[in-house]
């Protein structure tokens, strides 16, 4: 596969780096796990394979072998040599073929993966770009891993699903500083909107808001963050940490967005407007086994109807 | 000392447990133990166990929730349960190193102003004592180093620098440590040495529980 147009912030994504945050290597991996996790399914790859996750203006690209690929995530309008594309369904793509992405429809995170995987530098077991490395970097020549005997016949099938876009609610479970929040900042907390500033990247989302105070403001000791942990500037405006979360930070904690509400987050732009949702630590676990469970019905299904075919 | 551990959710697959004490070496030993404690266990959904200065997180796999329900629970019981005091560290483990120091740097004088202490009192102060590695954050291969003299506390910068280049030596409050690549950061920049201090095969250079001086060149 070729770039022959650059684009904006693409990087490799897996499900992340573990076990180095003690020296400093934070996790990272994709910005919305969810539609990962569904392309890897849909490709019939291992699950955490990793992908190509692109911003509009998206890069262009050629193939340069025959293989499958199927994309998730984002709409931006995808087409292969001008016919349109839809999401969570496997293509066949041969050597010369472009793939070129129009428009934004919607979301902002797009996941391209090729059946097999990409060829790509691995570091510390995780093919994820390290961002304040910048390592494994990203070239312009992709290599895919496994392109003998592409079956063109490969059953099509489609995935439903599709993040609620309308459903601005961002829920979270109260932990850390929480408590220490007046009454004021609480109820603000729950019931005022608050708007994703254009200072959002993949390290954090940066929210502007009423301002939050803490009852009576602390000296904080540098501890873990991670990837959905909510934390409180000195201005009382908000930062959610997202995959790049530094290993460590010392401002107040106020809480955790869950995991699948990180994956719909990611797909909000700057100036959105989301609201915060309460929930308890057992709902979160509860939501997090509903959604592998659901997953892992998708997988069984999609095995079930290559069987059939 | 078990009443004194607070523990608070970091996530669906992290735990937070804060000793509740004053950063330095007895809390900072107390964290080591901890460690030492959680990865005797072997749990198979154990992922990693990141220490910092007086709390210790511990990173799960989703399986965890094949066998048990709740983090909070399982680990109330746990440190209920366990005595890390048993097992208190071994300082003869701790490497000693040292690490060359070229004093120049562009807040040295604002430093030396800020603590009424002259530009050589003051490298004579922070090349003299010998520091403990107690965390490494914020960048791959970044020590928050132990044991400053307590009169070159100095607040960090209101703003942040936009790019502080590698090797740079800062305070940061009560604490100092080393900038291991070009990095946007807030401390006082007092010097920078020549040492790599992160490498893509080795990793970190210092390690938690080090022992380091600096060594004015």
């Amino acid at each position: 596969m070729e770039i022959l147009k650059k684009g904006v912030l693409s990087t490799f994504q897996d499900l992340g780096r573990f076990g180095y945050q003690s020296v400093g290597v934070n996790i990272g991996g994709a910005m919305d796990t969810l539609s990962l996790k569904l392309l890897n399914i849909v490709l019939g790859n291992y699950e955490n394979e990793a992908a190509l996750e692109i911003h509009f203006p998206c890069p262009h690209f050629q193939f340069e072998e025959s293989c499958i690929f199927a994309i998730t995530g984002a709409d931006f309008n995808a087409n292969l040599n001008g016919k349109l594309l839809r999401n969570n369904k496997i293509y066949h793509a041969e050597s010369g073929d472009n793939l070129v992405f129009r428009f934004k429809n919607k979301g902002e995170r797009l996941y391209i993966g090729v059946k097999g995987g990409f060829n790509i530098r691995e570091w510390l077991s995780s093919k994820s770009t390290n961002t304040q490395l910048n390592f494994p970097s990203f070239s312009e020549k992709i290599v895919l891993k496994n392109n003998d005997e592409v079956d063109k016949h490969e059953p099509n099938y489609g995935v439903a699903f599709a993040h609620d876009y309308s459903n601005r609610c961002i829920r979270f479970v109260p932990s850390f500083e929480f408590d220490e929040l007046d009454e004021d900042s609480k109820s603000n907390l729950l019931n005022s909107e608050f708007l994703i500033s254009k200072d959002s990247n993949r390290m954090g989302y940066r929210l502007s808001g009423v301002p939050l105070t803490l009852v009576e403001n602390k000296e904080m000791i540098s501890s873990s963050v991670t990837k959905g942990t909510i934390q409180l500037l000195p201005d009382g405006q908000l930062i959610i940490l997202m995959a790049d979360a530094q290993v460590s930070g010392g401002y107040p904690k106020l809480g955790f967005v869950i995991e699948n509400d990180i994956s719909k987050l990611s797909q909000f732009g700057s100036q959105s407007k989301i609201e915060f949702k309460k929930i308890s630590y057992e709902n979160a676990i509860e939501i997090m086994l509903e959604t592998q469970k659901y997953f892992d019905l998708i997988q069984k299904t999609l095995k079930f109807r290559e069987k059939e075919n | 000392m078990q009443n004194a551990l607070t523990l608070s959710i970091l996530s669906e697959k992290a735990i937070t447990v804060f000793l509740n004490k004053e950063i330095g070496l007895a809390s900072h030993y107390e964290v080591i133990s901890i460690r030492k404690s959680l990865e005797a266990q072997n749990w198979p959904w154990l992922i990693e166990i990141v220490p910092s200065y007086n709390s210790v997180s511990i990173f799960v796999d989703s399986c965890f929730y094949n066998s048990h329900n709740s983090l909070i629970v399982f680990f109330e019981d746990w440190f209920s349960k366990i005595s890390f005091f048993e097992n208190s560290p071994s300082l003869d483990h701790n490497l000693f190193k040292e690490i060359p120091v070229k004093y120049e740097g562009g807040d040295l004088l604002y430093v030396s102003n800020y603590c009424q202490i002259p530009v050589n009192e003051l490298i004579q102060l922070h090349s003299s004592s010998t520091y403990t590695v107690a965390m490494i954050g914020f960048l791959p291969g970044f020590p928050y180093l132990l044991g400053m003299d307590a009169r070159l506390f100095v607040p960090r910068k209101s703003s942040p620098r936009l790019k502080v280049t590698k090797g740079s030596v800062g305070i940061g409050g009560f604490q100092t440590g080393i900038y291991p690549s070009d990095s946007p950061g807030g401390w006082q920049i007092i010097g920078t040495t020549p040492h790599e201090l992160f490498d893509l095969e080795q990793l970190s250079y210092l390690s938690i529980g080090d022992k380091v001086k600096f060594k004015p060149i």
